[in-house]
């Protein structure tokens, strides 16, 4: 359904790539993980889809198509349509996407008939409908409330709200539940599990938590300096992982049992001063002289020229 | 021995309750003044050389607890001592010496260091300006400091916009280990940090733990990360403590509710995929907390009673003390990550 | 800070305007060394060259007035170049008296919070309800004219506004983990204030040094106008202006508009970069 070809994205003034030529598919129902350490790129790539890059930055190269149309080709009028619509956003921070001024019914209905010939009441309910579905209580009261007045974790579920609202067919979340406790983390995945089962919705879940994905995700991309390093269905990823830094990284969160964590030295790479052959290489424990001299391939999912074996 | 100890330390916030305002009530003009208990009654002590988790979800009163701890915030109630004895009846130059000998790490590792000021000037300013180095010996001691949290030498000029995220959590921990404190509160000190610096940092706390010298109290809402680092794990909901016990004891045998939900939510690295079932309800609001006991709106296992009387804190067994009114069978064993 | 400054490269027109305005500044304090004339020094000074327009040769030597001369014969541009090194010494004196003064008590108001904010803050809101010249008009009043007493009018009448900034500044910085850890630290008060608060909250004092700068330039101007300012021997811009203006009705125009245009440089230039400055510090309101 949404399919990214080589996609590269830079700084335009420096030339400097923050996305450096990631490719994937996403299924109808897919949940796919896409998990990266801070400035690896994921939200860059995550804009690039829908134009919401910031100034400066550009899509330089690739291929972007969703349901069969080529959205870098697109014109903006009808790219702003396609989202909120067919094509949903949430961010981390909620009040990117609410207006402060106005109550949460104001904004939801707004949102509805700008996609949808209905009637207000029509829209009015569909909201109501929509918040008691991703837990704000009495949510006929809350609709005349104004973002300020909730909490972070309640604004977050308004902002999922939204994004249900019109049934689309892909929901981008980009950190969508970093700022929230866990219990109301697990409520919102919960919501979206059912969303992506019942109406094949689509849904690409940024993140950096690595733990999160392991229990949601049917799919995992891991990113480093821009490009995707390794990407493997989420059972055999989390099993086995191939690429050093995916193992590096499994190893560096603390989970029961262990007493150290691995040391994964250094910070990542300048994007505008990269290594020569794998970006990876300064950090790497399995590094060779070739991968200083020559850029990995994608061996099986990883791009790496010495990946980890898969004990079967 | 405890070096630190909170008893039943209160903190309530409240708005709309000035002198004007108060003035207004009484010609019923005024707004109704708001109160909000974000630390309710907590006991807690800290025993030398442990270190000691607090968990919670945001707004529980984490950072308040931490701040009271630490002298950084007056209590409404309740006491804090230092080695036995109440910091408020002290004199003030043993207040001050005391107050010295509780230092904080924070958690925005952005915020928590002064733009203006070199990594040097930030180790040494409190050390030289309590006279606890000579000026002439600043050199070694900065070189010792940087050492001991794992930074390069010449990384001692650098200012914080010029350093990593977990660089400047090294500083931030250096400038408290930098006046020789006794208790060190760590709140969310590696909430902001990548997961290869998060691991970079644990591994240097774990490192400075061992060589002791210090207690700690480790505030953080990540449960995995506090089963790494802590001894014991202190569990606070809407303000109330309501679960405290070695780790191990609370993982293998949690005995509220709460907790049991915290664990099973709390996602796990290696975990099957599975469908998220969550605990129904949210938060509640701190400034209109449920009555009795404050998870009941939430609690699969609530009862009338639990809706009208506060559970007190009991000791459930060695050293694990739990704020529920019942005994509840565990329901599945607490292995975690299977 | 450094970045508002860099950004003044690319706004060619303020960056023209600090140029004018250093011009000036170094101008004024050449003074005695460009000037022509000395027109404090009635040896100098010729009394038949009175109200001569600009170009005229003087009456004895070799001079030529180029913007004329005033009703004393003195040399209308070495008067102005004096003028303007009156005007800026009192001008600056002022607004770094009031800087240090206002920055301080912000400072300490916003640190101590309570009663101390309280009492300072409502003075502060006093004294910024009445329009800026009628403060400074209240202590020439009161005080007596004078160099020295229209000093202490610019800055009674301009801590304010510094106080003001610095206290919004400051909130901003206290609410920062780092004041919290130097808290913690123990560090002495005083300490805190200076070593802490203050280097984190200067930019947007710097901007108010600039406006008021400019805004001081005026009241001074203004004052001396109304006769309350410097002596009638050394007269500021304003003073030049306000016996210009008492010769317009005698067709002798070049007195009034020559000191007018300097003082209307000097004010627009110090605007103009002031505001850029301003702008770049808060990219919200560009
Ligand atoms: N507005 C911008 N202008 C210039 N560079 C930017 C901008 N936003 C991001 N970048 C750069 O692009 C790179 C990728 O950033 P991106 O935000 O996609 O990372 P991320 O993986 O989403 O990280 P995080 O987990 O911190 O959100 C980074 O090196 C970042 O510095
Ligand atoms: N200065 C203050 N004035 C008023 N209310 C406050 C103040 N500080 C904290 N609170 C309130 O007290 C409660 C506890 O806050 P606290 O910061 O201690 O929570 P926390 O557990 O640290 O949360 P988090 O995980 O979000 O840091 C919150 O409801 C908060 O809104
Ligand atoms: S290519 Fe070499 S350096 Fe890069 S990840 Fe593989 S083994 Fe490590
Ligand atoms: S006291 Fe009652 S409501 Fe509270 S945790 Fe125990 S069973 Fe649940
Ligand atoms: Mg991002
Ligand atoms: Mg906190």
């Amino acid at each position: 359904m949404l399919s990214v070809e080589n996609l590269v994205t830079s700084i335009a003034a420096k030339g400097t790539p923050v996305v450096r030529g990631v490719s994937f598919d996403v299924q109808p129902g897919q949940i796919l993980g896409v998990v990266g350490e801070s400035g690896s790129g994921k939200s860059m790539m995550a804009y690039s889809l829908i134009d919401l890059l910031p100034r400066g930055i550009a899509i330089a190269g690739g291929r972007v198509t969703f349901d069969g149309q080529d959205l870098t080709a697109m014109p903006v009028a009808q790219l702003r349509r396609l989202r909120g619509d067919r094509i949903a956003m949430i961010f981390q921070d909620p009040m990117v996407a609410l207006n402060p001024v106005l109550t949460i019914g104001e904004q939801m209905i707004e949102a509805v008939l700008a996609h949808r010939r209905v009637s207000r009441q029509a829209a009015r309910a569909r909201c109501v409908e929509v918040l008691a579905r991703v837990g704000i209580p009495s949510p006929e009261e809350r609709m005349g409330a104004y973002p300020h007045e909730f909490s972070g974790g309640m604004r977050q579920r308004v902002v999922i709200a939204i994004a249900f609202l019109n049934d689309p067919a892909l929901i981008v979340a980009d950190e969508a539940t970093t700022a929230l406790d866990v219990t109301i983390q697990s409520q919102i995945i919960a919501e979206i599990q059912s969303l992506a089962a019942e109406t094949g919705t689509a849904i690409l879940w940024i993140t950096h938590d690595l733990s999160l994905l392991s229990g949601f995700a049917d799919h995992v991309m891991v990113m480093y300096a821009g490009q995707v390093v390794e990407t493997a269905p989420a059972e055999r990823i989390f099993a086995a992982p191939r690429h050093p830094y995916t193992a590096a990284l499994m190893e560096a969160v603390p989970v029961p049992g262990r007493t150290r964590l691995a040391n994964l030295p250094g910070v990542p790479p300048a994007l505008d001063a990269l290594p020569k052959g794998c970006a990876f290489a300064p950090r790497c424990p399995r590094v060779q002289p070739l991968c200083r001299e020559q850029a990995p391939p994608v061996i099986q999912g990883a791009r790496c020229h010495f990946p980890l074996e898969v004990t079967p | 021995m405890s070096v630190l100890e909170l008893t039943e330390i209160r903190r309530v916030f409240s708005r709309h309750d000035g002198a004007l305002d108060r003035a207004m009530n009484r010609v019923g003009l005024g707004r109704k003044p708001q109160h909000l208990v974000a630390v309710d009654d907590v006991s807690l002590t800290l025993q030398q050389g442990e270190m000691l988790g607090i968990v919670g979800e945001s707004g529980c009163g984490k950072s308040t607890l931490g701040r009271i701890a630490a002298q950084l915030l007056p209590a409404s109630g309740g006491t804090v001592r230092w080695q036995g004895q109440p910091i408020a009846d002290m004199a003030p130059r043993d207040a001050r010496a005391a107050r010295r000998a509780i230092q904080m790490v924070f958690q925005n590792p952005y915020a928590s260091l002064n733009p203006a000021m070199s990594v040097a000037q930030t180790i040494l300013e409190a050390p030289l300006a309590h006279g606890l180095i000579r000026r002439r010996d600043s050199a070694a001691f900065l070189a010792q400091m940087l050492d001991k949290v794992g930074l390069a030498p010449d990384l001692a000029d650098r200012r914080p916009h010029a350093l990593s995220g977990g660089q400047r959590q090294r500083v931030g921990i250096a400038r408290a280990l930098a006046v020789s404190p006794e208790v060190v509160i760590f709140d969310e000190a590696v909430a902001a940090l990548d997961v290869s610096v998060q691991a970079q940092i644990l591994n240097l706390l774990v490192d400075l733990k061992a060589q002791g010298g210090f207690a700690s109290m480790f505030i953080s809402h990540d449960l995995n990360v506090v089963r790494f680092i802590s001894d014991r794990i202190a569990i606070l909901y809407l303000g109330r403590l309501v679960e405290i016990a070695d780790r191990d004891t609370i993982f293998a045998r949690a005995h509220h509710p709460y907790t049991r939900a915290l664990l099973a939510e709390a996602p796990q690295l290696g975990g099957a995929k599975r469908r998220f079932t969550a605990l129904k309800g949210e938060l509640p609001s701190p400034l209109n907390p449920p009555s009795g006991c404050h998870f009941h709106p939430r609690c699969p296992h609530a009862t009338d009673l639990c809706r009208s009387t506060r559970p007190a804190l009991r000791d459930v067994g060695a050293g694990h003390r739990s704020a529920c009114h019942y005994d509840l069978p565990q329901v599945a064993p607490q292995t975690q990550g299977a | 800070m450094r970045n508002a400054i860099l950004s003044l490269r690319r706004a060619p027109f303020a960056l023209f305007c600090l140029a004018l305005f250093l011009l000036i500044v170094v101008a004024a304090l050449l003074a005695p060394w460009i000037a022509p004339q000395d027109p404090y020094d009635n040896a100098v000074v010729d009394f038949f060259d009175s109200n001569l327009p600009p170009g005229s040769p003087a009456g004895m030597g070799g001079l030529t007035y180029w913007l004329g001369t005033d009703a004393l014969g003195r040399d209308l541009w070495s008067a102005i170049l004096y003028g303007l090194r009156i005007t800026l010494t009192v001008a600056a004196t002022a607004s770094v008296l009031a800087l240090v003064i206002g920055v301080l008590a912000g400072l300490v108001s916003a640190y101590a919070g309570g009663w101390v904010d309280a009492v300072i803050m409502r003075l502060v809101d006093i004294l910024l309800g009445f329009p800026t010249i009628l403060v400074a008009l209240t202590i020439m009043a009161l005080a007596g004219a004078g160099t020295g007493n229209l000093i202490l009018a610019l800055v009674v009448a301009q801590w304010p506004y510094y106080a003001r900034t610095a206290r919004s500044a400051a909130l901003v910085e206290i609410g920062q983990d780092y004041i919290e850890a130097a808290r913690c630290l123990e560090l002495p008060h005083w300490r805190i204030i200076l070593h802490h608060l203050l280097p984190n909250s200067i930019s947007p004092i710097m901007v108010v040094l600039t406006l008021q700068l400019a805004h001081a330039v005026a009241i001074e101007a203004s004052l001396s106008f109304l006769g309350l300012g410097t002596s009638i021997e050394r007269p500021s811009l304003g003073l030049l202006i306000a016996n210009g203006s008492r010769e317009i009705l005698s067709g002798h125009t070049w007195a009034l508009i020559y000191p007018g245009l300097a003082l209307a440089m000097l004010i627009f230039t110090v605007n103009v970069f002031g505001d850029r400055i301003r702008r770049a510090l808060n990219p919200q309101e560009a």
